[in-house]
Parts: structure tokens; C-alpha cells; sequence
């Protein structure tokens, strides 16, 4: 059975580090991590995940710029977002879920959390 | 009656007294003179018997030596002695004829004698010239001839001697009767002088030294202030002219006494009601105190009774704003009165004083049987004509109307326009000054939560990235060691507390989050109820009573459902938490109206309610351990908390405060120590919130 694909796209390298530990434990997924959203795109197309971890507050390019990108993109716009963010305006969480994320996760996140989160998005999306 | 001259009264004494003077004087002068001419006279007179006598004598011897001569013969001494005797008789006659013998008839006599004795002497020289030898024969005729020429010259004498008698006689009546007039006279000019004198020293007493001496006393008892004094008018002349000059001057300055007397009076009320504007006291007391003086006056015969009017927001209306000693029936029917109406409503309209002294036609506010009196409706009028009400005072039937009375009351009137104008300046002002706090404290606060806001959003997105790592990293090793349970309880007290630090987190972000309030028409009662049912179960415990007392007919009120459940909620939880060991809270809602302006305690811009106002009121108390006096100052500030950190984030009430001010609503604690805590809450009742 072929390992399911997370990218988590966060600004903060332990984050990813330990998310990408935590995940990876499980046996189920294979984890990319960015720490910049600068290259999203190519990112996407390189490793073809099956569900993106989108922080919101990121330096230079921000989660509300990558999923505009993203929804530019026939890949990207296929492929779910879920927004794992400390603090968010209203009015970029309304944003956000206008350009099609499926879910919003407040930080800290424990990982029972997340692994729902992560089951209810890739079965609403198994084809 | 015309007006006596005392100067001219003295010159006429004085000149009175001294002809009485001159004249006794020439009398008594002229006595002394008759006097003196009579002892002089009757000197004269002896002297003349004296002569007379010698005459006599001379006459009776002149015969002799003729006789002699004729009886003894021709001795010739005979001829000799009668030339002897003749001689000095001649010599008499020259004397008597030169000194003594003045008057006519005696002059005769004297002549009579001498026409005689030269007639006898002729003979008695023919006799003694006779020669021897007639003589004895012729001699005998020519004596008796001769004899009878001498004895008729010595008879004439006798009648001389008679005269002379006469004289002397008459001049001693003469003496004796100047002497007495002398006496007289003497007595006459003293008695005259005494009574002159004592005349003039009366006279002076009465009409000078008597008005002058009373004149003087009265001047005394004046310069020591007895401005009562007046000086009897002794006379109509210039010292009663004085006097009653003098009186006149005294009335003046009593008059003038009294003008300053009233002044200071005056200026001593306006004072006082000057210093009653001044007092911390509500405006219809000043005005209050402001008759009650008036019945004070002394000088001013006023019934207890006035009220003062005041023109408010109807420019054609008086309200009554302040009264003493009015019946309950009067104040009702005099509550307002229009202009042109009654006497106060004439007042007002003309700017006059209304004065009456009976229940006349003017008098059209009235009732039956109302007792007879009379009034002064004083118009309160500023500077530019405005009227501003108008003072009432009663007066005794009957009352006098009085200028003095009159320019008092215009006075009063006067300050009384000062003080109404300041006090509606002071009212204007401190509402402009409350409402331009009121805004500044909101933006104050508005600034306050908005800077919290920006520095909650700042440590909300740091600090809860490395929670998120933790969380993550925690939840990574009880993975991993999920055989060692420490590790597992180890990981789980991390979570716990991670999930605290976030508690506090959100907390502050909701706290500083500056939302719209999500308005509705809301039944608090049902709120509550829902409220309690929301409380975390840790928090419900068994030995707490709920005792509820909701009103059944509480308007709605609009506002904020998930705002006001918070609140209800922190207060409860509050209260819980206060009675650790059981007790009773109970919650009261009722409707009720603003009485009078309500105003904020913490005097923090909260708002006030008007008077007449519906509000809702929610008050919830608690049994617990109660708040002391320097908490509860506190206790609405943001993270003041007397629990652990584990219990509370000391925002529960500053949001509470925080949304009930967002309601314009306000929200009041009471608490006792060891008694317990009462939070009021009040709401705009039924109305939508501004």
C-alpha cells in the first residue's frame, strides 16, 4: 500500500521537524516539509501530495498567497488545505475558506487532532 | 405770627435800663441841687433876721440922744452918738439894700423905713441944731414929730423883721422837702435798678441761657448717638429758630441714618442669599432659603407664605420650583402657571411688579373660601428682558404698598437673575464637561483594548508556535515510550498545560477583540436558565441553592445573546468559586423606572440613565467568603484575581464590565466579608440599544 502524501508548509523548522516525526511514526504517510512557501508550486508538482498543511503567518509569502497560488494551479486546486495557524484574522480565515481549504486547526495542536483532521480530509476526498 | 428779634429786645432793655439810668440820676441831681440851694437860702434868711435885728435895735436907739439931748440940755455928746448910731443904721440899710433885701415887697419896706428914718433924722438934726433958747419951746413939737417918723420906720421894720422871719421859715420847708425827695429818689433808683436787673437776668435766663443750655444738653445726648433728642422751643426768635434748626439737622441725619441703616440692611440680605447660591446644596433649595430669608426681614411685614416660579423649557410657562408655607391644594394649583395669568402670570408678561393688597380681579387662580390676602409677584428679568421666573409673597390684607419694599425686592430679583444664570451655565457645563469625560474615557478605554489587542494577537501567534511544537514533541514521546506510564502522565501534564497557556491566550485575545455586538430582542430570564446549564460541570456543586426570583412581566431587552451569557456565566462561575464550601446564590430580575438621573459610582464614562427611564435589572449574590473594600475597587480591572493562577485569568469580570459597557448598560458590586458579594446589573429595558 502506497504511503499517503502530506506537505506542511510552516515557517517554524521544530515544527516541521516534529510533525513530519509524529506523521512519518504512524507508517501511513510520507511527509514534505517546506519552510517557506516560496516555491509551493514547484513543490506540488514535484512531490504531488495528497493533502497540504498551510501555516498562515509566514514571512514573504503568507498561507493566504500560497492558496491563491494554489487555485491557480489544476494541481493545487485538487489537492485538500487544511490551515494549522496560531492566530488568524477573521477576515483572512474567510478568505481562506473561500479559496477552498477544507479545515482550520488552531495551534497548539496535539496530534490526535491532526490525524483526524487528516483521516476526515483524505476520506472525503478518497475517491 | 411774626417773628420777635431778640437783638432788638436787648438794645431796648439796655436802652430802657439806661434811660431809667440817666433820668433817676438828673432827678436825684437835680433834688441834691434844690437841696443845696435851700440850706444856702435858708443861711441867707438868718443872716437877714440878724440885719433886720441890728436894724430894729438901731432904730429903737436913734431917738435916744436926741431925747437926751432935748431932756439934759446941750451936752455935746449928744449929737455925736445920734450922728454914731445914725451912721451904722445907714450902713445897715447899705447892706440890706446890697445882700439881703432882694425880693419887691420887702425892697419897699426897706425903702418905706429909710423914707422914715430920713424924714425923722431930718427933724432930729433941726432938733439938735436948735439953739438953746427954742429948744425948749419948739423942741418938744419937732420931737414928737421925729418920734413919730421913728417909730413908724421901726413899725415898718417890724414887718421887714416878719418877712425875714418868713424867709427863713420858708427855706428850712424847703430844705426838708428836698431832703425827703432825695431819700425818695435814692430809694426809688434802687428799687428801679433791682428790678431792672432782676427783669434783664430773667429775661436773659429764659430767653438765652435757658434754650441755649437745653440746646447744648440735647447736642450732647445727640453726639452720643440719641438721634431721638429734640430741643424744646422755648420762643419764637433766633435761639428757638436755632433750635428748631437744630431738630431739623437731627431729623436729617436720623433720615440719613436710617437710609444707610436700610442699605446695609439690604446689602445684608442680598449677602445672604448670595451666599445660600453658594452652598452645596440642589438648586430649589437655594431658591428655598432664598424666601425663607425674606420672611426674615424685620422691617418687612411679610405672611410666611411664597414660592419662587421659574421659567424652564416653555417660554410662556411658570413652574414652580421652590415654596414655603404653601398649602398642598395652592402648590397644585399654581404647579405651572402660563404668562398673562393670575398675578404671577401678569408679572411675568410685563416685567412689572404685581402688587395687591386684596383678593381682587387679578387674583384669578382662587378657590372657595380662600382666605382674604395680598401679594408682591416679582418678575426675575436678566439684562436682555428675558424672563426667568418670577418671586410670590404673601401679604396681610390690607398690606401697604411700599417703595422701600419695592427697590428690595427688584434687588433680590436681581441676584436671583445671577444665580439662575450661573446655575443653568454650571448645569450646561457639567454636562458638556461629563459627556466630553464620558467620550474621552471611552477612547481612552477604546485605545487601551486596542493596544492590549495588538500585543494579545502579538504573543497569541509567538507563543503558541512553540506550544505547538511542544504539543507536537509531547505527544511524539508518549508514542514512543507508550510502554512507560510515567512518560504517558508526564506527556499528559505537558498537554494540560499547554492547553492552560492557551486558556490564558484566548482569553486575552477575547477580551481585546473588539467585535460588533450581534443585537437581538432577548428574554433575560431564559438566558439565565440557559446560562446556568452552560456552567462547566467541575464547577457544579451539590451543596449550592439556586434560588431564583424572576420577574413574569421582564420586558425584553436587546443585546448580545453570546455577550451576555458570558457574562452571566463569569459571574456565576465567580460566585461559585467564592463558596468553596456551599451556600446559596440567588438571582433576581425585575423591571423598574429611573427616578432620578443615574449616574456611575466609578465615575469611569459608564453611561447614565436619564429620569423616566425602563431598566431591567439582573442582580446576582452569593453567599461566599465576600470581597474586602480594597479588592473591590480592583476587581474589574484586567488580570486582578485573588485566586491561583491554576483557578483564573483575572479577566472574568473586566470582560464582564467590558460587554455591559458595551451594552451601555452598567453593572454595580456590593460585597461584606465573610457575607457575601451582590453584582447589579442594569440594561435598557425594552428600547433597542444606541
Amino acid at each position: 500500500m502506497n504511503k499517503r502524501r502530506i506537505m506542511v508548509v510552516d515557517d517554524e523548522e521544530n515544527f516541521l521537524q516534529i510533525v513530519k516525526l509524529n506523521l512519518e511514526e504512524t507508517g501511513q504517510y510520507e511527509v514534505l516539509t517546506l519552510s517557506t512557501a516560496k516555491n509551493i508550486l514547484d513543490e506540488l508538482h514535484r512531490f504531488r501530495p495528497d493533502l497540504i498543511f498551510l501555516d498562515l503567518l509566514m514571512p514573504s509569502v503568507g498561507g493566504i498567497d500560497a492558496c491563491e497560488e494554489l487555485n491557480h494551479d489544476d494541481l493545487g486546486r485538487k489537492t485538500p488545505i487544511i490551515i494549522v495557524s496560531g492566530l488568524a484574522k477573521e477576515q483572512d480565515k474567510l478568505k481562506a475558506y473561500k479559496l477552498g481549504v477544507i479545515d482550520y486547526l488552531n495551534k497548539p495542536i496535539d496530534l490526535k487532532t491532526m490525524l483526524k483532521a487528516v483521516d476526515k480530509a483524505l476520506g472525503e476526498f478518497k475517491v | 405770627m411774626g417773628k420777635r428779634n431778640i437783638r432788638l429786645k436787648i438794645i431796648f432793655i439796655t436802652g430802657l435800663f439806661l434811660f431809667e439810668v440817666f433820668l433817676l440820676t438828673f432827678l436825684l441831681f437835680w433834688a441834691v441841687r434844690n437841696y443845696e440851694n435851700s440850706v444856702k437860702l435858708s443861711s441867707t434868711a438868718s443872716g437877714k433876721i440878724d440885719a433886720v435885728k441890728d436894724l430894729q435895735i438901731a432904730l429903737a436907739e436913734v431917738s435916744m440922744p436926741v431925747n437926751d439931748f432935748l431932756i439934759a440940755g446941750s451936752d455935746r455928746n449928744e449929737p455925736k452918738n445920734f450922728r454914731t448910731v445914725s451912721t451904722r443904721l445907714e450902713r445897715l440899710f447899705a447892706t440890706l439894700a446890697k445882700e439881703k433885701i432882694t425880693v419887691g415887697a420887702q425892697v419897699q419896706v426897706l425903702a418905706d423905713i429909710q423914707k422914715k428914718y430920713f424924714s425923722g433924722k431930718k427933724i432930729a438934726q433941726k432938733i439938735l441944731n436948735l439953739p438953746d433958747a427954742i429948744r425948749e419951746r419948739e423942741g418938744g413939737a419937732l420931737m414928737e414929730n421925729m418920734d413919730k417918723e421913728f417909730s413908724d420906720a421901726l413899725r415898718q421894720a417890724e414887718k421887714l423883721h416878719e418877712y425875714a422871719l418868713r424867709g427863713v421859715s420858708d427855706a428850712k420847708k424847703n430844705y426838708q422837702k428836698f431832703s425827703s425827695l432825695i431819700a425818695f429818689l435814692t430809694l426809688v433808683i434802687i428799687l428801679f435798678n433791682l428790678f431792672f436787673i432782676a427783669a434783664i437776668i430773667i429775661f436773659f435766663e429764659r430767653a438765652v441761657i435757658a434754650p441755649i443750655f437745653s440746646l447744648r444738653s440735647a447736642a450732647l445726648e445727640v453726639a452720643a448717638g440719641n438721634l431721638d433728642k429734640k430741643v424744646e422751643i422755648y420762643a419764637n426768635n433766633e435761639i428757638g429758630e436755632l433750635a428748631a434748626l437744630f431738630n431739623v439737622m437731627v431729623e436729617k441725619r436720623k433720615m440719613a441714618q436710617n437710609e444707610l441703616l436700610n442699605q446695609n440692611q439690604t446689602q445684608e440680605i442680598l449677602n445672604d442669599i448670595l451666599k445660600i447660591s453658594l452652598e452645596n446644596i440642589p438648586f430649589a433649595e437655594v431658591l428655598k432659603k432664598t424666601i425663607e430669608r425674606l420672611f426674615s426681614i424685620p422691617w418687612f411685614s411679610l405672611e410666611r407664605r411664597g414660592g419662587i416660579f421659574l421659567v424652564e423649557d416653555n417660554p410662556q410657562l411658570l413652574t414652580l420650583k421652590a415654596q414655603a408655607g404653601l398649602s398642598s391644594q395652592i402648590q397644585e394649583m399654581c404647579e405651572c402657571v402660563p404668562f398673562g395669568k393670575c398675578l404671577c402670570g401678569r408679572a411675568a408678561a410685563s416685567g412689572k411688579i404685581e402688587f395687591a393688597d386684596c383678593l381682587d380681579e387679578r387674583h384669578e387662580s382662587t378657590y372657595s373660601n380662600m382666605p382674604p390676602h395680598g401679594h408682591y409677584c416679582v418678575p426675575i428679568v436678566n439684562v436682555d428682558k428675558k424672563r426667568l421666573g418670577v418671586i410670590n409673597l404673601y401679604l396681610k390684607e390690607g398690606h401697604k404698598d411700599s417703595s422701600r419694599e419695592r427697590e428690595l425686592l427688584t434687588a433680590i430679583a436681581n441676584i436671583l437673575v445671577g444665580i439662575i444664570e450661573r446655575r443653568s451655565a454650571e448645569e450646561l457645563r457639567e454636562k458638556a464637561y461629563a459627556e466630553l469625560k464620558s467620550t474621552q474615557e471611552q477612547l481612552i478605554q477604546s485605545e487601551k483594548f486596542r493596544a492590549i489587542g495588538k500585543l494579545a494577537s502579538g504573543i497569541a501567534h509567538e507563543v503558541r508556535n512553540p506550544l505547538a511544537i511542544i504539543m507536537q514533541s509531547a505527544d511524539y514521546l508518549a508514542n514512543k515510550l507508550y510502554e512507560n506510564k510515567d512518560v504517558g502522565d508526564v506527556a499528559s501534564m505537558i498537554k494540560e498545560n499547554i492547553k492552560r497557556a492557551d486558556n490564558i491566550i484566548c482569553a486575552l485575545v477575547d477580551f481585546s477583540r473588539v467585535t460588533k455586538l450581534e443585537l437581538e430582542s432577548l428574554d433575560i430570564n431564559l438566558l439565565i436558565e440557559n446560562s446556568l446549564l452552560l456552567i462547566p460541570h467541575s464547577f457544579i456543586l451539590e451543596n449550592i441553592e439556586v434560588v431564583k426570583a424572576f420577574s413574569a412581566n421582564l420586558p425584553p431587552v436587546t443585546a448580545d445573546k453570546k455577550k451576555l451569557t458570558q457574562v452571566f456565566i463569569n459571574i456565576f462561575l465567580n460566585a461559585i468559586q467564592a463558596m468553596p464550601d456551599g451556600g446559596s446564590l440567588f438571582i433576581r430580575t425585575y423591571e423598574t423606572k429611573v427616578t432620578a438621573p443615574f449616574y456611575d459610582k466609578s465615575k469611569d464614562g459608564q453611561v447614565a440613565f436619564e429620569a423616566g427611564e425602563n431598566i431591567v435589572r439582573i442582580e446576582i449574590e452569593d453567599t461566599g467568603c465576600g470581597i474586602s473594600p480594597e479588592h473591590l475597587k480592583l476587581i474589574f480591572d484586567p488580570f486582578f484575581t485573588t485566586r491561583s493562577s491554576q483557578q483564573g485569568t483575572g479577566l472574568g469580570l473586566s470582560v464582564v464590565k467590558n460587554i455591559i459597557q458595551m451594552h451601555k448598560g452598567f453593572i454595580d458590586v456590593e460585597s461584606q466579608v465573610q457575607k457575601g458579594t451582590k453584582f447589579i446589573i442594569t440594561l435598557k429595558g425594552g428600547g433597542s440599544v444606541v
